[in-house]
């Protein structure tokens, strides 16, 4: 694992970790717009401090998950019967106010988790693995977490593979009938299923030669501690938690 | 590359260079130059590229490129759709066929095209379970199994036995009375062959299907030009 300096990274994991924490509590639990908005805010301009030019192609990525959001959106709206009428067709009521409310704080709910990948994904691994080991949690149990991690870009980037295999066989899968689809679907899922138990097998083999579970805890000794702006970002969160605790009760 | 014009282009380059009707010996300065060139033309602008992605411009390219050129990499990249190595192949020969669910004929034909090569006992077994030289000898018959016009192979003896490196050269040597018992038109066979190895491949030669080449269109200086 390459080692990287702390210089190398804005915030460190314990101020992104409240942040996420606050910010997910907030999103799961808010029943008005407005503090889930204010940390999507908050989130968006982490985004922005790391890379700007990261953040459009973040949402590019995000619109590509917008048809899915939609449809999820449209059986909340649907299928909530609560609250007042807002939409009627020939006396028959459409669209209730609980319904509409649930749809929008879905979509912010789904951007906040999105957005949170996204700043969770900056912060190295070897700094996490620290960060861990620096909580006290077991070796074990932070390479399960790291490996849970990195699961996420392997699989990605093993798809990419299947479909480029997949296409490079002749197959064009905008020509495809629905249940050709479906088939070539179970068959990338098949390919991802088996690279990922290959991945699993020499990950396993390789912590292993590296003498893995030997000892229950170690001890790194490389330095982590706060910068100034962890500090400011604390104190923000810490501030904004309980401006939104005064303003909903 | 990445965008259709250049796409078209290396298409139009490979067959001006290599007239069908023929196979090629083609003369390379290392045994990665031709697998180097399409890893650098047609893989890795999915894998890497921020504008040529994988839902792009250049991903709608890849069928065509795929129905019109077979490649056999130096490693072959452990991705198969089935779970066995005869479903495999016959998927490929179902594309050829215009279909992509496999049916009775296209299993007839993997199962044949497996014989030939001698490898029946592995027809059941799980093709991501397999040696490397078997992989690899997998992979080409599904290359072969799909109909391309093209089928070009930078480093046939990589990975592979003596005794399979050997067998496998006689089967190019028979391609067009193979490919016609399958019912197949044949591929045109790009083969890369290097200084030393040229006296290995002489059998060939005294073929006159066999021709040997010095296009240069594979070669990392000429890509440049093709662009």
């Amino acid at each position: 694992m390459k080692i990287q300096s702390r210089s190398s990274e804005k915030f460190h994991s314990l101020s992104i970790l409240m942040l996420g924490i606050s910010s997910s509590l907030w999103a799961v639990s808010a029943r008005q717009y407005f503090m889930p908005l204010v940390w999507l805010a908050v989130l968006c301009i982490l985004v922005i401090i790391y890379d700007p030019r990261e953040f459009s192609r973040f949402l590019k990525r995000f619109a590509q998950l917008g048809s899915a959001l939609v449809i999820i959106s449209l059986i909340q709206i649907l299928f909530r019967r609560d609250g007042e009428i807002i939409v009627s067709l020939n006396g028959v009521p459409l669209i209730y106010s609980e319904g509409a409310r649930e749809a929008i704080l879905l979509w912010i709910r789904f951007m906040i988790l999105f957005v949170l990948a996204k700043v969770f994904a900056q912060i190295s691994l070897f700094h996490f693995l620290l960060f861990m080991n620096k909580i006290g949690l077991s070796l074990r149990l932070s390479l399960l977490f790291q490996t849970a991690l990195k699961l996420i870009p392997f699989i990605f980037h093993e798809a990419q593979k299947a479909m480029w295999f997949l296409r490079f066989r002749g197959i064009d899968l905008r020509s495809l009938s629905i249940r050709d689809k479906f088939s070539a679907i179970r068959k990338l899922l098949y390919a991802i299923l088996i690279r990922g138990v290959h991945y699993a097998s020499y990950s396993a083999l390789a912590l292993e030669t590296r003498g893995f579970g030997v000892q229950y805890k170690i001890k790194i000794r490389q330095k982590y501690p706060l910068a100034s702006g962890d500090y400011a970002l604390i104190v923000f969160v810490f501030l904004l938690n309980i401006y939104g605790l005064i303003r909903t009760f | 590359m990445g965008n259709k014009p250049t796409e078209s282009k290396f298409l139009r380059a490979i067959k001006a260079a290599f007239p069908r009707g023929y196979n090629y010996l083609l003369h390379q300065n290392s045994s990665q130059e031709i697998n180097d060139y399409i890893d650098n033309e047609i893989y890795k602008p999915l894998l890497v590229g921020h504008k040529k992605t994988l839902w792009g411009e250049f991903s709608k390219q890849l069928p065509r490129i795929g129905r019109t050129i077979g490649w056999v990499p130096e490693n072959i990249p452990l991705i198969f759709f089935n779970q066995t190595v005869l479903a495999e192949i016959a998927d490929s020969a179902a594309i050829a066929r215009g279909h992509f669910q496999s049916t009775e004929d296209d299993f007839q034909i993997a199962y044949e095209l497996l014989d030939k090569f001698e490898m029946l006992h592995f027809a059941s077994r799980n093709p991501f379970f397999l040696s490397e030289g078997e992989t690899k000898i997998v992979w080409l018959i599904t290359q072969w199994a799909k109909q391309p016009e093209y089928l070009v192979i930078g480093n046939l003896k990589a990975s592979l036995s003596k005794r399979r490196y050997e067998q496998i050269l006689q089967y190019l040597n028979d391609s067009d009375s193979i490919s016609k018992d399958l019912g197949f038109k044949g591929p045109t066979f790009i083969l890369g062959v290097q200084d030393a190895e040229i006296e290995e491949y002489q059998k060939l030669l005294t073929d006159r299907v066999w021709r040997f080449s010095d296009a240069t269109i594979f070669k990392q200086n000429d890509q440049q030009a093709l662009k």
